[in-house]
């Protein structure tokens, strides 16, 4: 019962608390290209959700029980991006074959993913961690995830109609609202205590 | 069709007019995450050089090889292999600059430009050329994060230290802000350490130079209307 | 054409492959035997941290066994030597203590100057780090707990419980084993190495290579006596341990006489003792003010070693017969205190019944059971006066919930005949975290229960209870059948 809690609380300070873009500075490249339509940021979100949590039950499993026995841990970086980068492919795939709409929405986002920080950045936190505890940082990171951009979005979709200075259009301004984002993500810290769950 | 630019407009133009940080807004995660301290960020810097370097010179050497479907997976695997290349000789070389960067030298591998450089120029220049492109964007980059640091550093913390990271140096703290030894004395604004600056300060960077660019175009235009209507003015006049 | 275009990619990403692989392998291949070869001799930050600037060398002899402190077991990872030039002027300890929670307390401690065992109460570590986090709490209490330590303001001489602070209490207690099993080691790793060579005590000087520690018994009366030969004082009674676990004692004592020419002679001098009230041992002694005529020592001499009885009437030459006398005046008045208070530990639980104790040749009985693995190591047969007994000694090891083996140790004494057997008592030697068991053997004790009820469980603990049990029940059967013989 323990674990169950910590592992609720775990996904919930990964993605709230020490939130992957705001707090870890993860995928922020994605983050800001995301613009302002907010259906297109859902879909890329979904999309980070997927292939985060697919890459992170696969990698998991071949850092520990393949690489570390046979004592190729520098082989790690080579291995986890191809999984990745196939994962994506295989999404793709998927997706063109179920959902043309969906498919057209994602656009250019899905090969995006691959460069995705986010996606590697939490295959490569989960090495050190136990099977439950990577689970609890892949979930977390991509609600986070998720949660961040929508937020994002939305706030861009106002900034759309105000009057700024024209050197502030653009990627300037979006920048300085997440760090404006990032200040009350900030306010977040210290509320859930994880112990040996929490990250280092 | 266009001419091919010279190797020093190669070699120059990422290092200002095409800077992958501040122009083609690429690399940000690194970007934001190690330039809380300003030697950290030189020493990323340094880092990608060599990985973008070395990659742009073997994907150069190996274009014509490489078919067009397995590009993406090919690209791939060769800058994954140079990033663990450095990751290893980091590891063993310069253990504290290695620690201090964590995970962002594995994430050197998806770094938006270097996938970017090979993709756009190296599969489709020389060796030469690809190699200075290489060594132009590591060096632009390099000095951008610095700058960012630089600024990130001496505001968050009030003093530059040098040492820590390199340890061949010799560690001393440059106070600046604060750290004036013997007083308590701090006009630094923590806030920049944390990651909320790290935007701020990027966001601000980049509304500077889109004022600059701005400016320029400005006049720029400027000048073009006036010369157009001087040369109206002239036809007008040889009209009449 | 297709297929063409298959195969090709194929090669070309596989040629790809094998070549970063080869490139990989082969670079850390090097890297690993230049690691290898240049392995950094720097201290480590943590233990740099404690003196920054200072030079610290690493110790490379086998660490001692982990020790156990009043709480938890203190392990010694590394010891780093503060150098100065070729001088050592102090140790650094990196040490782990026990589990908190769910991890470990790790810190390192720095201990300069010169100690022995006799300053060692006085000693205080210069710095202290703490580096693993855990508990709400933990982090800044054990902290300041250093902090306080190495400022002073804390002794660590203390009882823990007036120390402690609230919030993280284990792991300050912890930490304080931990500080205090390095203390130890420093005082024993310093001792004659940081310049003048250090006296011993008298009475480490009696016994020894077989010597461990030594308390002032704080209790302890002087006694006054006046005989026909001399006037003497016992001033003070050491409780001495030694490194079999045994306990004896030592006096202090000082012995006044005037001598045929009208002059006050003055010798002092340390004796100890043991055994057990019917059979006194006299152990050795060590003279720390000597006078003109030494011949008593040859009669101590032979005391010591059995030849001459404590009581006999040997006199010696002239010249040396006053100072015999005073001196067998004291040694005997020592001998009486020791005689009419001196418990041993079995004394101690068999109480008024007691007459002597011998220890028997006995082979360790070993045995594994479900819930534990014992050694009885050791028996003693009882003299009482209602009859006999045997007493025990065993260890006990079994696998905590955490997998980490526990060990415990105890004296166990049973009396009476095989159809009514008693445990009269029990002492642990060594202790383990959870001593809830000793509520039960208590109850044993008291006839409460019996080693045959099955409701013994009780909530918390119930692994170390049961272990503990086993080995009550192994004992209780070798007592039977001792009996019979």
């Amino acid at each position: 019962m323990e674990y169950v809690i910590s592992f609720i609380l775990a996904i919930i300070s990964y993605m709230v608390i020490d939130n992957v873009i705001l707090a870890r500075y993860f995928g922020i490249c994605s983050f800001i290209g995301v613009g302002n339509k907010i259906k297109s940021s859902i879909g890329m979100g979904l999309a980070v959700f997927f292939v985060t949590m697919m890459a992170a039950l696969v990698c998991w499993p071949l850092y520990n029980f393949i690489l570390v026995p046979a004592g190729m841990e520098y082989m790690e970086t080579i291995v986890f991006i191809l999984v990745i980068a196939s994962l994506v492919q295989m999404v793709g795939f998927f997706i063109k074959k179920k959902s043309m709409s969906l498919y057209k929405t994602l656009g250019i986002y899905l090969p995006l993913i691959t460069t995705n920080c986010a996606v590697l950045g939490v295959a490569e936190s989960n090495m050190a961690f136990d099977f439950g505890r990577s689970m609890a940082n892949a979930l977390g990171t991509s609600l986070g995830f998720v949660l961040v951009i929508f937020i994002f979005a939305c706030i861009r979709v106002k900034l759309e109609g105000s009057n700024l200075p024209k050197a502030f259009k653009g990627v300037p301004i979006a920048l300085i609202v997440a760090g404006l984002m990032a200040i009350v993500f900030m306010g977040l810290g210290g509320m859930i205590n994880l112990g040996t769950w929490g990250l280092i | 069709m266009d001419q091919k630019p010279s190797k020093l407009k190669v070699f120059l133009d990422p290092l200002c007019k095409a800077n992958p940080l501040f122009v083609m807004i690429l690399g940000t995660c690194p970007a934001l995450a190690v330039t809380t301290s300003l030697e950290s960020a030189i020493g990323m810097g340094l880092l990608f050089t060599f990985v973008v370097f070395c990659s742009n010179l073997i994907i150069s050497l190996l274009r014509k090889v490489i078919p067009e479907e397995v590009r993406t997976p090919c690209y791939i695997v060769v800058i994954a292999t140079f990033v663990t290349v450095v990751k290893l000789l980091s590891s063993t070389f310069l253990p504290e600059l290695y620690s201090s960067l964590g995970v962002f030298v594995s994430l050197l591998v998806v770094n938006c430009i270097v996938l970017g450089r090979a993709e756009a120029f190296a599969s489709q220049n020389t060796v030469v050329d690809s190699m200075l492109d290489g060594l132009g964007n590591g060096l632009g980059y390099t000095w951008a994060i610095a700058a960012i640091a630089l600024v990130r550093e001496v505001l968050g913390t009030g003093t530059l230290t040098f040492g820590k990271v390199f340890t061949f140096i010799p560690k001393f703290t440059l106070p600046i802000l604060s750290g004036y030894s013997g007083s308590d004395f701090s006009m630094a604004i923590p806030l920049f350490k944390s990651s909320a600056g790290g935007f701020l300060v990027l966001g601000i960077a980049l509304a500077i130079i889109a004022a600059v660019n701005n400016e320029k175009e400005r006049k720029a235009k400027e000048k073009a209307r006036a010369e157009k209507a001087a040369a109206a003015a002239a036809a007008k006049g040889g009209n009449n | 054409m297709i297929k063409n275009t298959y195969i090709r990619c194929a090669l070309v990403l596989g040629c790809i492959c094998v070549g970063s692989a080869a490139l990989i392998g082969g670079l850390h291949y090097v890297t690993e035997s230049y690691k290898a070869t240049h392995k950094s001799t720097k201290a480590p930050a943590e233990i740099q941290d404690l003196k920054p600037g200072a030079t610290f060398e690493e110790v490379t002899t086998p660490m001692p066994a982990p020790i156990m402190g009043d709480n938890t077991k203190v392990t010694i990872t590394a010891i780093y030597a503060l150098k100065d030039g070729n001088k050592t002027t102090g140790y650094a300890y990196m040490l782990n203590c026990g589990k908190p929670v769910k991890t470990e307390l790790t810190c390192s401690v720095l201990f300069e100057g010169a100690a022995t065992e006799a300053t060692k109460n006085s000693l205080k570590p210069t710095a202290v780090n703490v580096i693993v986090g855990g508990d709400a709490g933990y982090d800044t209490n054990v902290i300041k707990l250093g902090e306080s330590i190495v400022a002073g303001t804390v002794d660590i001489n203390k009882n823990q419980s007036e120390i402690v602070m609230s919030g993280g209490t284990n792991s300050q207690k912890f930490f304080l084993d931990g500080v205090k099993v390095a203390r130890n080691d420093y005082v024993n790793r310093i001792n004659g190495t940081s310049g003048e060579p250090v006296k011993k005590t008298p009475v480490e000087d009696i016994y020894g290579e077989s010597y461990k520690s030594s308390v002032e018994n704080t209790t302890f009366t002087k006694l006054e006596a006046t005989t026909s030969h001399c006037t003497y004082e016992i001033t003070k009674l050491y409780t001495v341990t030694l490194k079999d676990s045994t306990t004896t004692w030592a006096y202090d004592g000082i012995i006044n006489w005037v001598d045929p020419e009208g002059e006050t002679d003055t010798l002092k001098l340390t004796a100890a003792f043991s055994g057990n009230k019917s059979d006194v041992k006299f152990d050795g002694y060590k003279v720390t003010q000597n006078v003109s005529y030494s011949q008593y020592k040859s009669w101590l001499d032979a005391v010591k070693t059995g030849e001459k009885s404590i009581d006999g009437d040997d006199i010696i030459e002239a010249g040396g017969t006053m100072t015999l006398n005073a001196v067998k005046d004291a040694i005997r008045g020592m001998r009486d205190h020791f005689a009419a208070n001196y418990k041993t530990v079995l004394e101690g639980m068999y109480g008024e019944s007691y007459v002597s104790e011998s220890v028997d040749t006995f082979t360790t009985l070993e045995g594994t059971t479900s819930h534990c693995s014992y050694k009885i190591t050791k028996r003693y047969s009882v003299a009482l006066t209602t009859g006999s007994g045997k007493a025990y000694e065993a260890t006990v090891s079994f696998q905590d919930p955490e997998d980490e083996t526990d060990t415990t140790k105890f004296i166990a004494a049973f009396s009476g005949d095989a159809s009514n057997v008693k445990l009269v008592g029990y002492k642990i030697t060594q202790k383990i975290n959870f001593e809830q068991y000793t509520s039960w053997i208590d109850k044993l004790t008291s006839g409460e229960k019996t080693l045959d009820d099955t409701d013994y469980v009780g909530t918390g603990a119930t692994m170390s209870l049961n272990a503990v049990r086993d080995t009550l029940l192994a004992m209780r059967a070798d007592y039977i059948a001792s009996l019979g013989e």
